[in-house]
């Protein structure tokens, strides 16, 4: 029995040999033989704080120890070495008297640590920078700003000046084509003229619709005339198909002058029976197309119209006025 | 260098129509224009506001005398020799009797031979009485062309009026009697009546 574990003892003991134990000082992380029970550097109860560095064992030998501490400054008060409260040492801030500097902690930071006051100042200048910046990116975003706050009423004003332009050249466009649209493709007229019986003059009137088919320097248009021939004891109607030609000045207002022949039927009352004649007529028609806007035009025109119906004529004065488009 | 015909170009599109080259719209109306000219020509030579204008006329072969009718709707509806006009209007229309026209109105013109006008009046008037016509007295009557005659009318009292002129001729009388049966237009009928003249038409 006691053999036995002998053996296991021994076992035991060639494992914890083959896998030496390391320990770090969470202080100043420096790796000690886990035999150091105190940090030789700060102080720190390895057994309590220092973490377990598991490591196979190798043959190198294990660093050597620092022997010198690196607190020299013996005469200080807090100098030696640690003597941390936690650690069950007697280092007490607040017991420290007061006015008291401690230096030391300078001396174990190392002079390259910030002092508050460096902080202070650094801060001061990273908040005098960062203001220097965001004035200078502030700037800088005001310039853009107005630069696009610019560009855009810039943009602005060339469009207006566009949409000006644009409306100034359709405006003169249309008032071009005012100009040189020629007759009329078809207007609707009141017409009148005189096919006299007797002592009475024989007035006719009516609606004329004319359809121009050439309508630049040469006219050439279709006139259709439905009228009423008024006398004291009868009224007749009178329907004329009429071809126009002639010339014109296509300009906004067109004069022109017209040669028409028309053809139709002349209906009258006599005795009580109603007769027909067939009408003919050829005149000469001046005017002047006036292009009021695009598609309106008024044409006033008067003219000599000769009617003939079998052998018998009549010579009349004839006027119109007439709405196109 | 030949230039191409620009066939597609609105108004000057080729027109082939009997013509050795293309016709335009403009050469359409250049011959419209043409046919103006041609229709001038064939313009008439009576004055149309003349109210006898439209209407024949009727000349007695001595020029005795003349009238004016419109045809239609007036014709010839007996034929009693060249000096003897029997006009009516809707010969078809049913007649009241042998004694009355077998028309809506009925014109006849003629010259009879007698002393004077006052026996052709009386003979006139014994003639309607016989038929049962009231018979107005006869009266003066001139003509648009200041001509004198005599106009007798007289009515049957219901449909028929009838109304005859008188001009002294030379040892006879020209004679006209219309016979209106029903309503009818009266201007028309004072117009036919006053184209009645005693003489011909062309003096």
């Amino acid at each position: 029995m006691f053999a036995a574990l002998l053996a296991m003892a021994m076992i035991l003991l060639g494992v914890s040999m083959s896998f030496a134990a390391k320990i770090r000082c969470p202080v100043c992380r420096q790796v000690f033989d886990d035999k150091v029970k105190v940090c030789p550097d700060d102080g720190t109860d390895l057994t309590l704080s220092g973490q377990v560095v598991e490591e196979e064992a190798t043959d190198d030998p294990a660093p050597e120890a620092i022997e010198e501490s690196p607190y020299d400054d013996e005469e200080d008060s807090g100098g030696g070495k640690y003597k941390r409260h936690d650690l069950g040492g007697d280092r007490r801030r607040i017991e420290a008297e007061e006015g008291h500097v401690y230096s030391d902690r300078y001396r174990r930071v190392g002079e390259g640590r910030r002092s508050p006051e460096a902080t202070a100042e650094r801060r001061k200048k990273a908040r005098e920078k960062r203001k220097v910046e965001f004035d200078e990116k502030d700037a800088g975003l005001k310039s853009e700003f107005e630069d696009n706050r610019r560009n855009m009423w810039l943009r602005r004003r060339q469009r207006a000046f566009d949409d000006k332009l644009e409306a100034q050249d359709v405006a003169y466009l249309e008032w071009l084509s005012l100009w040189g649209r020629g007759a009329p493709i078809a207007s609707l007229g009141a017409r009148v003229s005189w096919m006299g019986e007797g002592s009475d003059p024989g007035f006719i009137s009516g609606p004329e619709i004319d359809i121009n088919i050439l309508r630049r320097k040469i006219r050439l248009g279709l006139s259709t005339t439905m009228g009423f021939r008024i006398l004291p004891d009868r009224t007749d109607m009178i329907f004329m198909e009429h071809v126009s030609v002639g010339v014109q000045l296509p300009w906004r207002f067109s004069p022109y002058l017209i040669v028409k022949m028309g053809l139709g039927p002349l209906a009258s009352n006599r005795f009580g029976n109603d007769l027909t004649y067939l009408v003919r007529a050829l005149g000469a028609e001046s005017g002047l197309d006036c292009r009021v806007a695009r598609s309106l035009v008024i044409t006033p025109s008067v003219g000599y119209v000769r009617y003939v119906v079998d052998d018998a004529y009549w010579n009349s004065f004839t006027a119109k006025i007439a709405v196109g488009f | 260098m030949t230039i191409p015909f620009p066939q597609t170009a609105r108004f000057t599109r080729p027109l082939w129509i009997a013509s050795d080259g293309p016709l335009t719209m403009v050469s359409y109306a250049r011959i419209t224009l043409l046919i103006f000219s041609v229709m001038c020509v064939a313009c008439s030579d009576t004055d149309g506001t003349d109210p006898y204008a439209l209407w024949q006329t009727f000349e007695h072969p001595t020029s005795a005398f003349h009238f004016h009718y419109p045809s239609p709707p007036w014709e010839s509806v007996e034929d009693n020799g060249p000096g003897r006009a029997v006009l009516a209007v809707d010969p078809d229309t049913d007649g009241l009797g042998d004694d009355h026209p077998n028309a809506r109105l009925r014109l006849e013109v003629w010259v009879m031979d007698a002393d004077s006008v006052s026996d052709v009046i009386s003979y006139r008037r014994d003639h309607w009485v016989g038929l049962g016509y009231q018979v107005d007295p006869p009266r003066i009557y001139w003509t648009g062309a200041d001509d004198e005659g005599i106009r007798v009318e007289a009515t049957d009292g219901q449909y028929l009026r009838v109304t005859e002129v008188f001009y002294s001729l030379d040892e006879r009388t020209a004679l006209l009697s219309l016979w209106v049966n029903g309503e009818s237009d009266r201007s028309d009928l004072e117009l036919l009546i006053e184209g009645f003249e005693p003489r011909g038409s062309g003096e």
